[in-house]
């Protein structure tokens, strides 16, 4: 038999990590890195922006799931320098040192959350969906130009853009993935935010099994990443093209409050 | 008669903002922030990884033209994030404060240079026109997706993000022009990449004064920003259609492979 593919996830002890390691953690030799250890894998507590800290944890890896960040979508500037920035960084560099061969980054949706300003989008978004007809209006796609709604969304076009330089020059492929919500308690009904961003605990971890897996002559690329939600903003042909991705999960229209 | 503009260039004193006082100093009241005094306009000698130092410069400012940077495509990552990603958060941030309506960000070519590793641009790149058809051949264009060459290029890219951040969150306009590349000597024929990438004075001036008198309600853009040289890698089409570019200059194909060296 082979020997299981070698996975550090930064950010192993959060909601995302978490949902990796327990369902993908038989088919995955995972290891986190994080300010808290995650109970259930070899973990290395330490703050990603401490590069000579965290470099010992990326000995030895095959794949680099890159999660830590600075969570909040209304982030400061000076938190999201150092933990967002400087810690995307830090990831690449250190997996260019050690032989990794993949970076999967968690982009976010919130590099393309200033289309939420005008509509279609702005309807989508506010739950006004007699304004729209199902299917009958654009989403934006990995192609349309970047347009953060935050320092946090900035930083995120950020570590997409250095993922494709460490690509082109250092051999590190990535995969950038611009996460919709994964919601903890996984139920979208919470406001039209919510449900046209979904993506489901499940459809998560598949998506994330599909980059891990996918062959090595595939280099660099972007996927939007939802859940097969009703009330699109984000397309994600892309990803069920390119990587095969088949969500599970579909949000509706029926939401609790506006 | 109208008061005169106030333009504020960062790195008023490089290369790029010399050419602007030069040739548009007529127009705007220019001055300067950098690390040295330029000549004959008001001047601030700061440190642009420091917002605090720089604020006041910002005062009473209608437009920064923002050029300041370690222009190196080789710079280390520790001198681009001081220097680049710091250093432009500082301007976008210092102009949300002072009330400046409009940036203007010299982006760069680099933002795209990995493309320079795949025909056909390779081909130009390398001055091997032979293998392609002229004017048959896919041009880079703006919409693109980023693909940076270096530390430099990332940071150029981020900027451009940032940008179009504090224009939809902040009421600040922002260009950004992609610029090829701006010779002390005005002479390209030096390499191939040169002659590609050209952006002469004359047409610097032009394009930069462009953006600087573009309406109000022409918000966020980006603009490929060379020459109309013959064997191009960046599709300047969009900066003729929407701001009026007319570039005075192109080169030709004709080079001598030489080492260029700045003076300053």
């Amino acid at each position: 038999m082979t020997d299981k593919r070698k996975i550090l996830i930064t950010g192993g002890a959060g909601l995302i990590g978490s949902l990796l390691i327990e369902n993908l953690g038989d088919k995955y030799e995972f290891s986190s890195l994080d300010l808290k250890p995650n109970e259930n894998v070899l973990s290395t507590v330490a703050s990603v922006d401490d590069f000579d800290a965290i470099a010992p944890a990326f000995e030895g890896m095959d794949t680099v799931i890159h999660l830590a960040a600075n969570p909040s979508p209304n982030g400061s500037w000076e938190s999201n320098l150092k933990n967002n920035f400087i810690a995307t960084y830090n990831v690449f560099e250190l997996a260019k040192r050690n032989g990794v061969k993949r970076v999967i980054f968690a982009s976010s949706n919130h590099a393309e959350g200033g289309n939420y300003l005008v509509p279609p989008w702005k309807h989508v978004n506010e739950g006004d969906y007699h304004l729209l007809e199902q299917d009958g209006y654009e989403l934006v796609t990995e192609k349309n130009q970047i347009r953060p709604d935050g320092y946090y969304g900035v930083a995120k076009a950020y570590g997409e853009a250095l993922g494709s330089y460490y690509n082109d020059y250092h051999g590190v492929n990535s995969f950038h993935l611009r996460i919709g919500w994964v919601i903890r308690d996984n139920d979208p009904t919470v406001n039209p935010h919510g449900l046209t961003l979904w993506l489901s605990h499940r459809d998560l971890v598949q998506i994330m099994d599909l980059c891990i897996s996918a062959p090595d002559s595939y280099k660099y690329d972007i996927f939007n990443a939802t859940s097969d939600n009703t009330w699109k903003i984000f397309d994600i042909s892309h990803a069920k093209e390119a990587l095969g991705y088949k969500p599970q999960d579909r949000a509706g229209s029926e939401y609790r409050s506006k | 008669m109208n008061a005169k503009r106030k333009v504020l260039i960062t790195g008023g004193a490089g290369l790029i903002g010399s050419i602007l006082i030069d040739k548009l100093g007529d127009k705007y009241e220019f001055s300067s922030l950098d690390l040295k005094e330029a000549q004959g306009i008001t001047s601030t000698v700061a440190n642009l990884d420091e917002l605090d130092a720089i604020q006041p410069a910002f005062e009473g400012i209608d437009t920064v033209v923002h050029l300041a940077a370690d222009r190196s495509p080789e710079g280390s990552w520790e001198s681009i994030l001081q220097n680049n990603f710091v250093a432009t958060y500082n301007v976008f941030e210092a102009s949300k404060r002072a009330g400046v309506k409009r940036v203007i960000f010299a982006s760069s070519n680099h933002a795209e240079g990995g493309f320079y590793l795949d025909p056909p641009w390779k081909h130009i790149n390398e001055g091997n026109f032979l293998l392609l058809e002229r004017d048959n051949y896919e041009l880079v264009t703006e919409r693109h997706m980023i693909r940076p060459d270096s530390y430099y290029g990332v940071a150029k890219a981020y900027g451009e993000a940032l940008g179009s951040y504090y224009n939809d969150y902040h009421g600040i306009n922002s260009f950004h022009l992609r610029i090829g590349w701006v010779l002390e000597t005005d002479d390209p024929t030096f390499s191939p990449y040169a002659l590609s990438l050209w952006l002469s004075h004359c047409d610097t001036a032009q394009i930069i004064d462009l953006c600087i008198s573009a309406p109000d309600l022409h918000k966020y853009d980006i603009f490929n920003a060379t020459s109309d040289n013959m064997w191009k890698i960046f599709d300047i089409q969009h900066a003729k259609d929407a701001l009026g570019y007319k570039p005075e200059d192109a080169s030709g194909e004709e080079f001598e492979l030489r080492e260029y060296k700045r003076t300053t």
